[in-house]
């Protein structure tokens, strides 16, 4: 097993190096993944209808009308290929979509009107364009069985279904998620891809396996709504991803809707900044990275900063807490309700246990009894739920304690009223300073967390998930160079 | 000597003092008693008696000698009699038999209007009747405490109510165990369309009882009735033209003690337009949040004005010999009413238990405190012309008009369970109005073709429709950290008509040479209906205030907006907008043939042909956007009966009936839901049942009876809503209505009618199993405690299916003093009240009995007025529904408010208090 494990990262790693030194030559076309792949896709007027075949480099495609990629076609972008979409239309995909960007010529798909960011400190959100839902995304329907995405910006969606255009399971007049993909047999990769603005989640993976590598998150939601948001039957990696402002957690796992396999994820060095602010349902949610109804897997090596609570371990429907690891989470707050929620009290249903691995660490001083415990919390009560957190802690000595030292984020972050003010990258540099105590306070112990490697029927080279293997600095920039890219 | 009158004398020396003269009064042709005749002495009004329930009465403490006895009875010829008493202590028992009153009835075809309401009419309609029937008269309906004909059905025998949540009123009818679907409802006999926006049942609570002539419910099918019924057909009839001058009005007062306790909650009823921004402003309009006036669902507590009923009809006969019959009559209701439910509000998937195989274990996500207010406004309207050309050719004209506007406040307050000491509270504020409206037109003509081949034929219009006018909702949540923070907002609009163009025809030919012994009947019908729906809801965020989520305070300082904005078109295509033809063709004959004079059988068949089309305004890439079902049945029935004696029966009916899917249901809408997805089932198919019925029929009396029945049902291709079982991969985790092979069905069924002169009862007694098996998911942890789930069948009665159900009614009745009480009692055993498509978790109502009381008193002999008054629930029972597992909230750590039972979760307690009526009516 451990063998096995290593290999696989050395040869992802490997494999990372090949393809990133690949598309810095800029000289390789990337070859058709699928041999049915048709011709070019013409630029020459406004795409609407059925769309299938290859969009070429340093093309723009403008979508005039819905599109659909039918069952059986695949439509694939090659790196540097800007997507302009109409107002309120839809990508629609029952066969393969795929995106290959690379890391000098990124795609780009998102509004045809020119939308300006407003990533100034304490934009208001009401009139943020990034929550205006201008398009309303790629849905993928259950026929799908590959949506593969690398190095493209995906940007404004969340816009609400026209009348005659949506996916199964959706409805004209329903707001859109960034993206949906329910085929609990397709595999969904998505890796050093930007992700912008959205009225709720960006990503909905009611079932399916997953990677969701070294991305980039913000503005996620805008009363409610998160990051990734996978259910049962889904499985994968979520991992180096920087989600910054969204409005309730940035990555969630549920094994709600369960159709089979029990939802399965890893979340491990992520950095989490400001998010759960947006949320407006006061009675519970999370801020950050959470485990409910039945989803089980492994959450380490995370970073966050400034949320409104830290891992949230719900036990109302309670996770799957007993085949549920975590440890090695770094937590650091401006202020003390941010670090009485670390590990989330009442209003929050949470059996999250302080692990000693943590930083801060759960010190008997502030977490001085037995409530406190898995022994305690874990022992499910004849309806299958644990005991829930009842009885808050004084997290007063956390307060802005252990400063991560980011490249160029200052802590605690001056000149802002909330910490919801804070939701975009902007010029933000969420690298570790040298130095920085998250460096190594993490875990590499496969025994802890190795990567789950969910998409791994997905073999092609230019395809298949390229996975980062746990790294030793918590969050998702690694002193090594390794991590996210951005 | 004339037959007209017959004396029997009895004398008999039993040792008591004084001489008494008892009897019994009857008509003369038909046997049957006459209640309320008058016996009176001549020249000495003192010794008088007026004949019982039974036909009988007592005339006490006569002195010897003779005795100049006079009867009077309406309609009937004067009877003088001169008996004598020899000794103080004879008993002398005599019977009088009255002829008709040759003047009052020239008219062969008109039945006197008050025989048409009376008991003895609806027993002697039993006792004639081939096929399975029960009856409710008109004097048996407005002496019973309910107001709506749903009310009044619920004291039949094998007869059970779905009843709303938000005033406890019966509404849905189940038959003998058989779901409301599995039913249908009739106005004199014509089939009618329902105002439900999906189903084709209707709903009995629109139908106000003061309308009514009488209930029938028919409980096996002969070939000239519509063959898809599988638990039974409603018939309400409405009054005839009279056959003289006719008046009857009542009036009422009452309240429910519920608003004694609390306050009723009302909104602001006329803020909600009929028609959504969209209607109103077209398609193309995007609503912005002034288009939704917050008053709607802003509440205002008041104390309700009294509660109001009022009934009136008059009908008369004109022109030579009385051809023209003219019948109006109207009524309204007024009626304040509500709830307040505890409702635990289930999280859709369960836990999965804490060792493996055990699991489904139900979880809550918060407890509410529901407060319902609920207005009524009840009215009918029914007008009838008849036309008694001569003695070969009748017409009859009628039109009904039923409306039912229904006003519901609920605001639902709570805490989040599992939250000791959180604090979390969760509120939700929901009003709705529906307006429901059904009308129905017939024209009926009765024609003597030949002496021996009559035709009667309807052409019918109906229509059913109903609004629901912007069914708003909104909620906040607060914890004990936070103040309320405003929720989202969602409102409905939603209208739907259903329309039916009908025509009926059947041929009766009564061979003379067979002198009525052979009947033959064919004819046929045609029926094509239009239905169409309309759906949209919009959803309203509520903004961030100063870039923050926004508290809560009062809902007229809310502050919404669409986002995205686009959200203001609503819904603007929705799968709930559709449209249904369907075109219904039937044919039969029958023949009806005496053995023996004692063995009547009636068989025959039907065939039914339907063609369903349906539209939906889902874009072309829609699988099944259109579609359409077509098929034929071949419904035979036969139906022996054997007169054991003159007053005893035994029935053998055998029939195959169907009951076709829902309008809705075969529509392929995809809706995606939280925890399971559902589907419309364009295949499925119609129920088809074969039913057998037993029964064993007693009429001691007149007014007396005793039914002992056994039925068996077997249901081929019964709908259930269910998960998918077949393959159940991963994608198939979605709800579908679907066939479910075989299903059965069958009971015993009891009914006592026991008159004792002022004293009467009245019972009714079904016992019902009934079984189908469908698919259930099961969510547990495997060997290696991994949380897996799969899909298991299981067996279980079927939806609304009570094993036992029954009732008991006393009554007393003082002719003297013109004094009727009525104390009438309901038991419905326990059913499941919603299939859960998770394994072991049905919700199930359990058992309840309620009581009502009711009495009318003549207040003067001049004029005949009387005051009367009804009381329901007066023991304030309570609705609760269960899951029948386990308690693990009943005590420790996971312990539930209101738990009362460790073998059972309670999870909806509705509670909805008496209510009292009282009123004068005055009848002609």
């Amino acid at each position: 097993m451990k063998f096995r494990t290593f290999t696989v990262s050395a040869l992802t790693i490997i494999a990372g190096l090949i393809i990133t030194s690949c598309s810095k030559s800029n000289s390789i076309t990337v070859s058709t993944p699928v041999l049915q792949i048709g011709q070019e896709v013409s630029d020459a007027a406004p795409l609407s209808g059925s769309i299938k075949g290859t969009m070429v480099t340093g093309k723009t495609y403008v979508i005039g009308g819905n599109v659909t990629v039918n069952a059986g076609d695949t439509l694939l972008l090659q790196p540097g290929v800007r997507v302009k979409v109409k107002k309120g239309l839809t990508i629609l995909v029952k066969g393969v979509f795929i995106s290959l960007g690379s890391k000098s010529q990124p795609n780009w798909i998102g509004p045809y009107d020119s939308l300006v960011k407003t990533d100034q400190i304490g934009a208001n959100p009401e009139t943020d364009p990034a929550y205006s839902g201008y398009w309303t995304g790629i849905a993928c329907d259950p026929s799908c069985t590959l949506f593969d995405m690398k190095w493209t910006h995906l940007e404004f969606t969340g816009g609400t279904y026209g009348a005659t255009f949506f996916p199964v399971g959706k409805a004209a007049g329903k707001t859109a998620f960034g993206v949906l993909f329910q085929n609990p047999d397709g595999n969904i990769i998505v890796e050093d891809s930007w992700f912008y603005g959205s009225v709720d989640d960006i990503f909905r993976v009611s079932s399916g396996h997953f990677s969701f590598m070294r991305n980039t998150f913000e503005k996620c939601g805008f009363t409610g709504g998160d990051g990734i948001n996978v259910k049962g039957g889904s499985i994968g990696d979520m991992a180096y991803n920087l989600c910054v402002g969204s409005a309730t957690n940035a990555t969630k796992a549920s094994n709600k809707k369960s159709p089979g396999p029990q939802c399965d994820v890893n979340m491990y060095n992520n950095t989490y900044i400001d998010c759960g602010f947006r949320q407006v349902d006061p009675t519970g949610r999370g801020g950050s990275l959470n485990y409910e109804e039945g989803a089980k897997g492994a959450a380490f090596n995370n970073l966050i900063v400034n949320c409104r609570c830290g891992l949230r371990v719900d036990n109302k429907p309670h996770a799957d807490f007993a085949n549920l690891t975590y440890g090695y989470n770094y937590s650091y707050g401006d202020s003390l309700s941010v670090c009485d929620n670390f590990y989330p009290v009442p209003p929050t249903y949470s059996v999250t246990i302080p692990e000693p691995t943590d930083i801060p660490t759960p010190t008997q001083a502030v977490f001085p009894d037995s409530l406190y415990s898995k022994t305690y919390l874990y022992a499910q009560d004849a309806s299958g739920d644990g005991i829930h957190w009842d009885k808050p802690y004084d997290g007063s000595s956390f307060v802005q304690k252990n400063n991560p030292e980011f490249v160029n984020f200052p802590l605690p972050i001056p000149n802002i009223k909330h910490l919801s003010d804070v939701s975009a990258v902007g010029n933000f540099d969420f690298r570790l300073q040298a130095g920085s105590p998250a460096i190594g306070a993490g875990t590499t112990d496969p025994n802890k967390i190795s990567p789950l490697n969910a998409t791994s029927s997905v073999t092609d080279p230019n395809l298949k998930a390229i996975v980062t293997p746990p790294g030793a600095d918590c969050g998702c920039y690694q002193s090594n160079g390794t991590g996210n890219q951005h | 000597m004339k037959n007209y009158f017959t004396l029997l004398l009895l004398i008999t020396s039993f040792y008591v003092q004084a001489a008494n003269i008892k009897g019994i009064i009857k008509d003369v042709n038909s046997n049957e008693i006459l209640i309320g005749a008058e016996i009176f002495e001549k020249g000495n009004t003192n010794i008088n008696a007026i004949s019982g329930l039974d036909g009988s009465f007592i005339l006490k403490n006569l002195p010897p000698g003779s005795h100049h006895l006079v009867v009077n009875y309406i309609g009937y010829e004067q009877i003088d009699r001169i008996i004598t008493i020899k000794n103080p202590g004879d008993q002398i028992n005599v019977v009088f038999k009255l002829k008709p009153n040759e003047t009052s009835l020239q008219q062969v075809n008109v039945v006197g209007q008050s025989d048409k309401e009376s008991d003895i009419h609806a027993r002697t309609e039993e006792k004639k009747s081939n096929n399975v029937i029960n009856i409710v008269s008109a004097k048996t309906i407005g002496l019973l405490p309910d107001i709506t004909a749903a009310g009044i059905l619920q004291r039949i025998s094998g007869v059970t109510m779905q009843h709303t949540s938000n005033s406890g009123e019966a509404q849905y009818a189940i038959i003998r165990g058989m779901d409301k679907r599995y039913n249908y409802t009739l106005v004199d006999g014509i089939k009618i369309p329902s105002p439900n926006d999906k189903n084709r049942y209707v709903p009995m609570d629109i139908f106000p009882a003061s309308l009514l002539s009488g209930i029938e419910v028919i409980k096996s099918l002969t070939p000239d009735m519509e063959g898809d019924a599988i638990g039974g057909a409603m018939n309400l009839l409405l009054k005839d033209a009279p056959d003289r001058f006719y008046l009857k009005a009542n009036y009422s007062l009452g309240y429910n003690q519920l608003f004694l306790e609390r306050p009723f909650y009302k909104y602001d009823y006329g803020a909600q337009t009929l028609k959504s921004p969209a209607e109103i402003n077209g398609p193309k309009y995007l609503a912005t949040p002034s288009d939704f006036p917050m008053s709607v669902v802003a509440y205002t507590p008041i104390t309700p004005i009294p509660n109001m009923t009022f009934g009136f009809s008059i009908g008369n006969r004109f022109l030579r010999n009385k051809k023209l019959g003219i019948l109006f009559a109207t009524s309204y209701q007024h009626i304040y009413s509500g709830a307040n439910t505890i409702f635990f509000s289930p999280n859709a998937q369960p836990n999965e238990g804490t060792v493996p195989f055990e699991g489904n274990k139900p979880t809550f996500d918060h407890l509410e405190n529901r407060t319902y207010s609920t207005m009524q406004k009840r009215m009918g309207l029914h007008a009838r012309v008849d036309y008694r050309m001569n003695k070969r050719n009748s017409f009859d004209l009628y039109a009904a008009y039923f409306q039912l506007d229904k006003y519901v406040s609920r605001q639902a307050i709570g805490p989040s369970i599992n939250g000791a000491g959180v604090g979390n509270i969760k509120a939700k504020d929901r009003s709705k109005t529906t307006l429901q409206r059904i009308f129905n037109t017939t024209l009926h003509g009765t024609n003597v073709l030949l002496p021996n081949i009559t035709a009667d034929w309807d052409a019918v219009y109906s229509r059913a429709w109903a609004f629901t006018p912007n069914e708003a909702e909104f909620g906040y949540n607060s914890t004990n950290i936070n103040a309320p923070i405003l929720q989202g907002y969602t409102s409905i609009w939603q209208h739907n008509t259903d329309q039916d163009l009908s025509g009926y025809l059947n041929i009766t030919y009564q061979p003379a040479h067979y002198e009525k012994a052979l009947t033959v009947k064919a004819g046929g019908m045609y029926r094509h209906k239009n239905r169409d729906n309309y759906y949209n809801s919009y959803s309203l965020t509520p903004s961030f205030v100063n870039g923050q989520p926004q508290v809560y305070t009062t809902i007229d300082k809310a502050v919404w907006e669409f986002r995205p904005v686009d959200e203001g078109y609503g819904s603007p295509v929705n799968q709930n907008d559709f449209h249904v033809t369907e075109d219904v063709m039937a044919f039969y004959g029958e023949a009806k043939l005496m053995f023996w004079r004692r063995l009547s059988v009636l068989g025959g068949v039907r065939v039914e042909s339907t063609h369903l089309n349906y539209t939906t305004p889902m874009p072309v890439s829609f699988p099944g956007r259109e579609g359409g079902q077509q098929y034929i049945d071949v419904l035979p029935s036969i139906h022996f009966k054997y007169a054991l004696t003159p007053k005893q029966n035994l029935l053998l009916s055998y029939f195959k009936s169907i009951s076709r899917p829902g309008f809705f249901e075969v529509i392929p809408y995809d809706i995606s839901g939280d925890y399971f997805n559902e589907k419309g089932n364009p295949y499925l198919k119609r129920t088809q049942a074969q039913n057998f019925d037993l029964r064993y029929e007693w009429f001691p009396k007149s007014s007396d009876q005793v039914l002992l029945g056994l039925f068996y049902k077997h249901l081929t291709n019964p709908i259930e809503q269910s998960f998918v079982l077949s393959g159940a991969s991963a994608s198939s985790l979605f709800l579908q209505p679907q066939n479910f092979g075989d299903a059965t069905n069958y009971g015993f069924e009891m009914v006592v009618i026991k008159y004792f002169k002022n004293f009467g009862i009245s019972a009714n007694y079904t016992y019902t199993k009934s079984q189908i098996t469908t698919p259930k998911r099961n969510y547990f942890l495997d060997a290696n405690k991994n949380i897996v789930s799969n899909v298991v069948e299981q067996t279980r009665p079927l939806q609304g299916q009570a094993d036992n159900i029954g009732n008991l009614s006393l009554l007393y009745k003082n002719q003297r003093i013109g004094f009727d009480f009525q104390l009438t009692g309901t038991y419905t055993g326990k059913y499941i009240s919603q299939v859960n498509p998770y394994y072991n978790l049905d919700y199930w109502r359990f058992p309840m009995t309620t009581l009502g009381v009711s009495f009318q008193k003549r207040l003067s002999k001049k004029i005949n007025l009387m005051l009367y008054g009804k009381a329901k629930n007066i023991l304030d029972a309570q609705a609760i529904t269960r899951i029948r597992e386990p308690n693990t909230y009943y005590s420790g750590s996971s312990k539930l408010p209101y738990q009362d039972s460790p073998n059972s979760i309670l999870v909806t307690r509705e509670d909805y208090k008496p209510s009292y009526l009282l009123g004068i009516k005055y009848s002609f």
